[in-house]
């Protein structure tokens, strides 16, 4: 018995050795939200003042932890400032011009669609069917990449207009027709 | 001091330790060595400068938002590593996987009572003081669709069993071979933000021997490598996992259908386990699970088995309950030659038995388990 815990005692030495931090899924998400910043165009008088930041909010559980911060430490939209917000619920959220809505708000979804109305914030989430139901756009992990599908007529009615860029590169386009 | 005569230090250090912990040496080494040297051989990054007789720094992190959209597309993420067991694949995932554990019995209880050998030997000829249960399990796994897993399990059993006749004579019976095959089909039906619901539908086919004996004798029910009787093996599994927890809960059953060759059943087996997991860094979590069983008593009887000779032998000592603490360490290789490669190790004691007896009682639990995801 003594052998066979030295055995064990080894393997777990070498599971530790063998780990390594690198980025993770939601750093590669980080990075996805702040380069859709760039292939979205914001209507006019969405900002109310030059000073006005660019608000990425999350909405619910908070899947990016830390990752969010870090990788979007120091960025900019333009030359506004890029602040990230987190709201527990619906109740407590205020104005934001990117709102990840976390996947244990599912069940809430058309509440809080419905509550966005048609404001100009570009709705991005993550769990199935999300954009059928009229998020903006939806990540999705095929095989170990992470791609995404867009509502193009839910953007389209917030009067955010996506870059043909963009929707080039989706899996899935839902326009204004399909809906 | 030179490098050769540093080897030759340390060759004289090791041959004057004692041959049991140079084995033990050698083990961890030779473990290390297999499990490090892949990426030694087959580096990840650009070795051009070191063939140049430079060192490659360390890469940086990279700035992913630095990267293109397109770019970004093409960077695999890191799959976290899964809670332990009860788990389902992606859609189009196929898994091969070895699993080796053992469990270690000594010593005796009736009921939650430790019993002692004289005391035995007032009711058996024969006591049963020892068993090891090694069981190396290959497995393959398939998902044809995001909700649904396909899995068939061929376990390879090895059973050690330690006696004492009333005589002082100790002897050793051993048994091995393949156990019953395990064909599964696990169901997604729940889904709602970081929950999951999973129905396991499973059957074990008969196809390990109930006829273990030495020198054409019969061995008693534990030291047979099969349960000679289909049995089905339901299970129910909540699963809840969130980007640095994981945690669930499964119940299991395995229920004896009819009767085997032999005349008996071995009794239905209930299980309840509860988990949770936290990831330490993005491939590698540690995780801690109680694991409690319940099962029955032998129905009917081997007419070869004498139930005075020993208890074991005994259909009416065979159930009983029992709690395991254990803990784990799950790796999961996300590039490289490691990629998809998953190792999990779990070492657990009992925290409570109790057994219809005199029974022998458990005293270590452990598995480790490699796996590929392709």
């Amino acid at each position: 018995m003594a052998r066979s815990g030295r055995v064990l005692a080894a393997v777990a030495i070498a599971v530790l050795l063998m780990a390594s931090a690198k980025p993770s899924e939601y750093e590669i998400k980080a990075a996805f939200l702040y380069n859709f910043t760039k292939f979205v165009e914001w209507p006019e008088g969405t900002f109310a003042a030059d000073s006005e930041p660019f608000v990425l909010a999350v909405l619910g559980q908070d899947p990016f932890g830390k990752d969010l911060d870090s990788v979007l430490a120091g960025k900019t939209f333009g030359d506004r400032e890029l602040v990230i917000r987190r709201y527990a619920d619906l109740d407590e959220l205020q104005g934001c011009h990117l709102l990840f809505i976390s996947e244990a708000l599912e069940g809430d979804l058309d509440r809080i669609l419905d509550r966005l109305g048609s404001s100009r914030a570009l709705t991005v989430s993550e769990f199935r069917e999300s954009v059928t139901r009229g998020v903006m756009i939806g990540f999705k992990t095929v095989g170990k990449k992470v791609r995404f599908d867009i509502n193009a007529g839910a953007a389209d009615s917030s009067s955010l207009k996506i870059s043909s860029r963009l929707l080039a590169l989706a899996g899935t386009v839902i326009d204004a027709d399909n809906l | 001091m030179r490098a050769g005569e540093r080897l030759s230090g340390i060759g004289n250090l090791i041959r004057r330790r004692s041959n049991h912990r140079v084995r033990a040496a050698r083990l961890a080494i030779a473990i290390l060595a297999t499990l490090l040297t892949p990426a030694c051989l087959f580096p990840l990054q650009d070795t051009s400068q070191q063939a140049h007789g430079q060192v490659a720094p360390p890469d940086p992190v990279p700035d992913l938002t630095e990267l293109s959209i397109e770019d970004l597309m093409e960077v695999e993420i890191s799959l976290p590593a899964s809670v332990l067991g009860g788990h389902t694949h992606d859609e189009g995932e196929i898994m091969f996987g070895v699993t080796t554990s053992i469990m270690k019995m000594r010593g005796s209880m009736d009921g939650s009572s430790n019993i002692s050998n004289s005391e035995i030997f007032g009711t058996f000829d024969t006591i049963h003081t020892s068993m090891s249960v090694q069981t190396t399990m290959f497995s393959a796994m398939y998902a044809p669709t995001d909700d649904t897993t396909l899995f068939l399990m061929v376990p390879k059993i090895r059973k050690e069993s330690t006696h004492l006749t009333m005589g002082g004579m100790s002897f050793t019976n051993v048994a091995e071979g393949i156990g019953d095959v395990q064909l599964h089909g696990l169901q997604v039906f729940y889904r709602e933000g970081v929950h999951r619901l999973h129905f396991d539908a499973g059957i074990s086919v008969p196809t390990g021997s109930i006829d273990e004996g030495p020198k054409g004798m019969q061995d008693h029910y534990m030291q047979q490598l099969g349960s000679g009787t289909y049995d089905l093996l339901p299970g129910l599994t909540y699963l809840g996992e969130t980007e640095d927890w994981g945690w669930g809960t499964q119940l299991n059953a395995v229920v004896r259908l009819g009767e085997n060759s032999n005349n008996y059943a071995l009794g239905n087996r209930y299980g309840l386990t509860t988990w949770v997991t936290r990831r330490l860094q993005e491939n590698l979590a540690v995780s801690a699970r109680l694991n409690a069983q319940h099962w029955g008593n032998v129905r009917g009887a081997d007419p070869a088995l004498d139930p005075l000779a020993v208890s074991e032998n005994n259909a009416r000592n065979q159930g009983g309950k029992r709690v395991d603490a254990l803990v784990g360490l799950n790796f999961y290789g996300t590039e490289g030659p490691l990629e998809g490669h998953r190792i999990e190790l779990e070492v657990g004691v009992p925290v409570y038995q109790k057994l219809n007896g005199p029974q022998l009682k458990t005293q270590l639990v452990g598995s480790l388990s490699w796996k590929i995801v392709f």
